[in-house]
C-alpha cells in the first residue's frame, strides 16, 4: 500500500525514526514499509483498526517498530513473538519526542517489554484496571483476545476490572465482552458471582468484564482472576479506584510472595492536574502521577485513551490502552509472517 | 510609597529567612516563579456561566508570561461561540495577568481564564514535565483530524431509553441493538474528514462512504438484530 509517509511533529521526531532505523540497515520509513508488505503485513492498517480516531504517527511507528523487529529477527534468528514485542518498542522509542516525558521515561520500550510480557507463557492474566468510563480500554482487550492466543501455547486470560457495574455491562454490551457481575461481602471479604452475561460467542467474550462498587471489592477481583500483570487506565477514578487498587493487591501479592507487575498509565500520568488539584499551594503536582509511581514497574505518561493527551507527553497519538492491544497484534503478526 | 508615623518611630527589627518561593515545574525545568514572565506552559481548562447554561474549554500555550497560543472551544449556548471568536483575536498577545482583566465577553470563557491563570502560576501545567514545552499549534493538534471539537452529545428517557447523537468518532447516523433492543454498537460519519474530502474535490457521496464507520457489534454477525434512526426512531 503505497501512502505518503506525514505525521504530527514529523520534525521533530525524524532524526531519531531515521537512527533507529538506520541501526538495523533500513534507510527511511519508505523502505520499512516496504519491509512490512514484503511480509504481507501492514502494521499502519493495524493499529487505525485498534482506535480509529489514532493519529498518523501512531500508525508509522508501528510500521517502523514492526520493520526494526523484522530486520533484528533476520540477524539473530530468534523469531519469536516475545522479541518482536520488544523490539517494536524500539520503533514507538525512536517516535519521542527528545526532553519529553515520554521519552524520559522511555516509554516506547516500556510499551514494547509490556506487550512481550503479555505473550510470554510466564504471563497468566492481564488486567485493564480502569475506571470504566471509556470504551477505551476495550480497545486494546479486543486485539489482545484475537491475538495473543495465536502464539501462546496457554491461553492468556484478559480482563477489565473497574469501577462501575453499570458500565461494565455495557461496555461489555458493546463489545460482545462477557459481563461478570460480582457481590462483595464487606463483613467476610468474601467475592461472590452472582451471574454472567455472555454478549458474543467469539474470541471477544474471552474477555471478563466486572465492575467493582469500590477499592475492596476491586483487589478482591484481582485476587480471584490471580491477575499478574495490568495496566492502569483513565482519568476520572485514577485516586479513587485504580491506583488504590494496583497499590493495594501489590502490597498483598509481596507478603503472599507472588508476583506482580503493575504499569501505572492513564491520564494524570506524567501531567500535574487531577484529583488533588486545589490550584493552591506549592509541593504537590498530581497526586494521580505520584500514587503511581509509589505501586508501578513501570509507568507510562499521558492517558489511556485519549490520543491527543498521550501526544502531549511527546509519544505517539493513540491510547495507552489499545497501544498495549496494538502492540501485541503488531508482534503476532510480524512473528506469524516470519515463521510461513 | 510613604511609611506612616507610627511605624518611622519604630526600632527595626530584621527579617531572616529569605528562601524564596518553591520552585514550580515548568516546560521540564524548575522554575522559582517570581514574575508573571517566569511563567511559560500549555495547559487547558474549563469554566462556565452564572446561568451555567454554557461551558467553555480553554488551552493555551504561554510562553514567558504572553498568551502565543489560544484555543477556545463551547458547548451549549449560540452567543458565546461568537464571544468565542472574538476571544481567539484578544486573548493572544496578552500576558496572562493582562488578560484576567481583559473582559472575553462571556462568564464561561472569563472563568476558564480564571482557572487556567491559577494552574499556569501554580505549576499545574501539562507541559510541566515537557523540556521546552510544546509547540505552538499544539492546542491545533488537540483537535485531531479533520480539526473539530470533541463534543459528546447523548440522550435518554424513562420511556424510550438512550439515543447516541454525537460522540468521539463522529456524528452518530445508526444505532445497532441487540436481540434484547439494547445498543450494542452503531455507526458514525467523521465530519471534518468528509469536508476535508469535499473540499479536495472527492464526490460528496464517495467521501461520505469514505467517512463512515462503525463501532462495537454494528453486524448482524455480531449480534445486531435492529437498526434505528436515533434522531428520529
Amino acid at each position: 500500500m503505497l501512502r505518503e509517509v506525514k505525521f504530527e511533529s514529523q520534525d521533530r521526531r525524524i532524526k531519531q525514526v531515521l537512527a533507529a532505523l538506520a541501526e538495523v540497515g533500513i534507510s527511511s520509513i519508505e523502505e520499512a514499509n516496504e519491509i512490512c508488505e514484503k511480509y504481507g503485513l501492514d502494521p499502519y492498517m493495524t493499529c487505525e483498526t485498534t482506535q480509529p480516531i489514532c493519529f498518523e504517527n501512531a500508525k508509522w511507528a508501528y510500521v517502523v517498530g514492526s520493520a526494526i523487529a523484522i530486520k533484528k529477527a533476520e540477524a539473530t534468528g530468534d523469531k519469536s513473538a516475545v522479541s518482536a514485542a520488544a523490539n517494536i518498542g524500539l520503533g514507538l522509542q525512536a517516535f519521542c519526542i527528545p526532553g519529553s516525558v515520554a521519552d524520559d521515561r522511555k516509554v516506547g520500550l516500556g510499551h514494547g517489554n509490556l506487550a512481550a510480557r503479555l505473550l510470554s507463557e510466564d504471563t497468566k492474566c492481564f488486567a485493564f484496571l480502569a475506571g470504566h468510563e471509556s470504551f477505551a480500554a476495550a480497545e486494546g482487550a479486543i486485539k489482545i483476545a484475537a491475538k495473543a492466543d495465536k502464539v501462546r501455547k496457554e491461553p492468556l486470560r484478559c480482563i477489565l476490572n473497574g469501577l462501575g457495574k453499570d458500565a461494565a455491562q455495557i461496555i461489555s454490551r458493546i463489545n460482545g465482552f462477557t459481563y461478570v457481575q460480582t457481590e462483595f461481602d464487606y463483613y467476610s471479604g468474601e467475592l461472590k458471582v452472582v451471574r454472567e452475561i455472555a454478549y458474543s460467542n467469539g474470541p471477544r467474550a474471552k474477555v471478563r468484564c466486572y465492575g467493582a462498587d469500590d477499592v475492596r471489592e476491586g483487589v478482591a477481583i484481582m485476587w480471584k482472576e490471580g491477575v499478574d500483570v495490568s495496566i492502569t487506565g483513565n482519568s476520572t477514578n485514577p485516586t479513587r479506584f485504580q491506583h488504590p487498587v494496583a497499590g493495594t493487591y501489590k502490597k498483598e501479592r509481596v507478603l503472599a510472595g507472588k508476583p506482580y507487575f503493575s504499569v501505572a498509565s492513564g491520564g494524570g500520568t506524567g501531567r500535574t492536574l487531577h484529583p488533588d488539584n486545589m490550584a493552591a499551594g506549592p509541593a504537590s503536582y498530581g497526586m494521580t502521577d505520584t500514587m503511581g509511581r509509589m505501586h508501578s514497574d513501570a509507568q507510562f505518561a499521558g492517558s489511556s485513551s485519549v490520543p491527543a493527551h498521550v501526544e502531549m507527553m511527546g509519544f505517539l497519538g493513540i491510547g495507552n490502552n489499545p497501544m498495549v492491544g496494538c502492540t501485541v497484534a503488531c508482534a503476532v503478526d510480524v512473528a506469524q509472517a516470519l515463521s510461513k | 510609597m510613604v511609611y506612616t508615623h507610627e511605624v518611622q518611630q519604630m526600632c527595626c527589627v530584621q527579617k531572616g529567612p529569605n528562601h524564596g518561593p518553591a520552585p514550580i515545574p515548568e516546560e521540564g525545568k524548575w522554575v522559582k516563579s517570581k514574575e508573571i514572565s517566569d511563567v511559560s506552559g500549555f495547559t487547558h481548562g474549563i469554566g462556565w456561566c452564572a446561568p451555567q447554561q454554557g461551558a467553555c474549554k480553554l488551552s493555551l500555550n504561554v510562553k514567558e508570561g504572553v498568551i502565543v497560543e489560544a484555543l477556545v472551544e463551547t458547548i451549549g449556548c449560540s452567543g458565546m461561540t461568537h464571544s468565542a471568536a472574538m476571544a481567539s483575536e484578544i486573548l493572544p498577545g496578552k500576558t496572562i495577568l493582562e488578560a484576567l482583566n481583559t473582559d472575553l465577553v462571556c462568564d464561561a470563557i472569563n472563568t476558564a481564564m480564571r482557572e487556567l491563570f491559577l494552574q499556569i502560576v501554580y505549576g499545574r501545567t501539562q507541559s510541566a514535565f515537557s523540556e521546552g514545552g510544546l509547540s505552538v499549534g499544539a492546542g491545533l493538534e488537540d483537535l485531531g483530524k479533520g480539526l473539530r471539537s470533541q463534543v459528546g452529545t447523548l440522550y435518554g428517557t424513562l420511556a424510550k431509553g438512550p439515543r447516541y447523537l454525537e460522540l468521539a468518532e463522529g456524528y452518530i447516523k445508526t444505532l445497532a441493538l441487540d436481540e434484547n433492543d439494547q445498543i450494542c454498537g452503531y455507526e458514525f460519519v467523521h465530519l471534518g474528514k468528509f469536508m476535508d474530502a469535499v473540499k479536495k474535490g472527492v464526490d460528496a457521496n464517495e467521501a461520505l462512504k469514505q467517512v463512515t464507520g462503525t463501532y462495537g457489534r454494528f453486524t448482524k454477525e455480531a449480534g445486531a438484530v435492529k437498526y434505528i434512526d436515533p434522531r428520529k426512531e
